[in-house]
């Protein structure tokens, strides 16, 4: 019964999950096998699932798919780690090398709303100097934007997840108050708040993507504990719950392939996080064509 | 290795919330579930079953008064379900055959070294072998290749501390919690304790610890 959104698609039919309210689904476009979209997406988290909604609110024809299940928390997600394991990506990935990464069963998700859908809400801006981290810092990597570029974007995400954070943020470039006021600090953070006063050393809440007041149908979060687990009160401000719910109402499709041994995706050499083919996008020769069983739709894509 | 003490948490039992609004609907059925674990081995056979029996009471001695967490048949439905970690150290075998080669291999090291099982050997001598185990010490041909001390690690360690920590007898012995849907809790603050949160014996005050956890539902 848990698991039943892993055995059977839930968006098709002209119809998908209303995650909002028990059993209830929301009408839902459906692309005829005949007809060419813009833009069609693999994975549904905080880059696909993101993009979804925009494309579609921009008018563009957007199909996104998603490997993973079309999860109803409100119904679902039970206050229990191990089972919630459900929410992640855990078929096998093999480490090798000198030093095998441990990646942790949660490093990524398999579900609608991706990873968004039990990771852990901290909703930190990059500061500029990261965007030139290995000229200025001598780390990582230079990014191929600047933090310019991405400070209107920054805001815009924080007003549609309706970030709780400070009043006043002590680093970076001046920004605007967060959308909703911070949540309540903790025992071990007022611990940590006492020594950073003693020090000298300015604090600040952490901004989180979790509702410290109503928004919609959803009331704030509890403070359950279970955050990476899959919150099953739909405080937590995951794809699934705020970009996936809009892009459906925009006119997205997304639909859903539950894996089983019998039936698994055409997906080789594709990663299956927001990867985006675009008609008309790669103009150099086309290698590979693919496709999702069941679907009728057959984008051709370079890879 | 010793016995762990006796809880903190005298009188907390966090089933007594299964009935109330920190439990949903989807909670009770898979706590339920998890406490109908089957006590029969499903994946494992005979010989595997009594090894792991053993291995586990050395990894999380239990205490002999309170009716034991059934960890072997914990770890047994995990690989009976195949439930990987989603990542796999490339020198071990996947996960069923990492077990079935792990616990073939621990009995034919002692079978070498005192001809008999692991699991009718004396406690020390058990304990002398995982502290091997532990180091990368055991090469038997039975290991396949298998580092001793990445099964140790990776396996052991992981699959039946993380079985032990599944279990509701588990969460009251610590004083978690546990489920906590849509009840949550209220008081954030140090020292505050919402009336359904385990409450911690102090010295001289292990009664008024009691009769707060009686209360926790």
């Amino acid at each position: 019964m848990l698991d039943d959104a892993q055995r059977h698609p839930r968006g098709k039919n002209g119809r998908a999950p209303n995650v909002f309210r028990a059993g209830a689904w929301i009408p839902m476009r459906e692309y005829p096998q005949t007809e060419e979209v813009d833009f069609a997406i693999v994975g549904t988290g905080a880059g696909g699932g993101t993009l979804a909604c925009r494309l579609a609110e921009k008018g563009f024809k957007v199909v996104a798919f998603d490997a993973g299940a079309w999860w109803r928390p409100l119904e679902e997600f039970a206050s229990d780690e191990a089972h919630q394991e459900k929410l992640f990506w855990t078929d096998e990935r093999i480490c090798d090398g000198d030093n095998p990464l441990k990646l942790g069963n949660n490093n990524s998700g398999k579900a609608v709303g991706g990873s968004t859908v039990h990771f852990a809400m901290v909703s930190l801006r990059f500061r500029p100097e990261w965007f030139k981290s290995r000229s200025l810092l001598g780390y990582g990597a230079d990014w191929p934007l600047s933090w310019h570029e991405m400070w209107r974007y920054y805001a815009e995400v924080e007003e549609a997840l309706k970030i709780s954070g400070p009043v006043n943020y002590p680093w970076g470039p001046k920004r605007r108050r967060y959308p909703y006021r911070a949540h309540e600090l903790n025992a071990a953070a007022l611990v940590l708040a006492r020594g950073a006063e003693a020090l000298g050393i300015p604090w600040a809440a952490t901004p989180l993507a979790t509702l410290s007041a109503p928004r919609g149908e959803a009331h704030p979060c509890v403070y359950r504990g279970f955050c990476v687990s899959g919150c099953a009160t739909n405080a937590k401000q995951s794809a699934l719950v705020t970009w996936i719910p809009r892009a459906v109402a925009a006119g997205a499709e997304i639909r859903t392939w539950p894996w089983s041994a019998e039936s698994r995706p055409v997906t080789r050499g594709l990663q299956p996080v927001s990867s985006i083919f675009a008609k008309g996008a790669g103009n150099s020769s086309e290698r590979a064509t693919w496709w999702w069983p069941d679907t009728r739709l057959k984008p051709r894509v370079s890879c | 290795m010793t016995v762990p003490p006796v809880t903190r948490y005298p009188g907390y039992d966090v089933l007594n919330k299964r009935d109330t609004s920190s439990w949903d609907a989807a909670t009770r059925s898979v706590i339920d579930e998890r406490l109908a674990t089957p006590r029969d081995p499903v994946f494992l056979n005979a010989v595997e079953w009594h090894a792991l029996i053993a291995l586990c009471a050395r990894i999380v001695p239990q205490r002999s008064e309170a009716q034991p967490v059934p960890l072997a048949a914990l770890v047994d439905t995990k690989l009976a379900k195949n439930r990987g970690d989603g990542y796999r150290d490339a020198r071990l075998p996947p996960l069923g055959d990492a077990w079935r080669t792990g616990l073939a291999a621990l009995d034919e090291e002692c079978r070498t070294r005192y001809e008999l099982p692991f699991a009718s050997l004396e406690r020390a001598q058990q304990i002398e072998l995982l502290e091997a185990m532990q180091r990368g010490e055991l090469h038997c041909a039975a290991w396949n290749g298998m580092p001793s001390d990445l099964f140790f690690a990776e396996r052991v360690l992981h699959d039946v501390c993380g079985a032990y920590y599944s279990h509701p007898q588990a969460w009251s012995e610590i004083g978690f919690g546990g489920p906590a849907n849509p009840r949550g809790y209220v008081r954030m603050n140090i020292n505050r304790r919402d009336p359904w949160e385990a409450s911690e014996a102090h010295p001289g005050h292990e009664e008024q610890a009691r009769k707060e956890n009686e209360n926790a539902r």
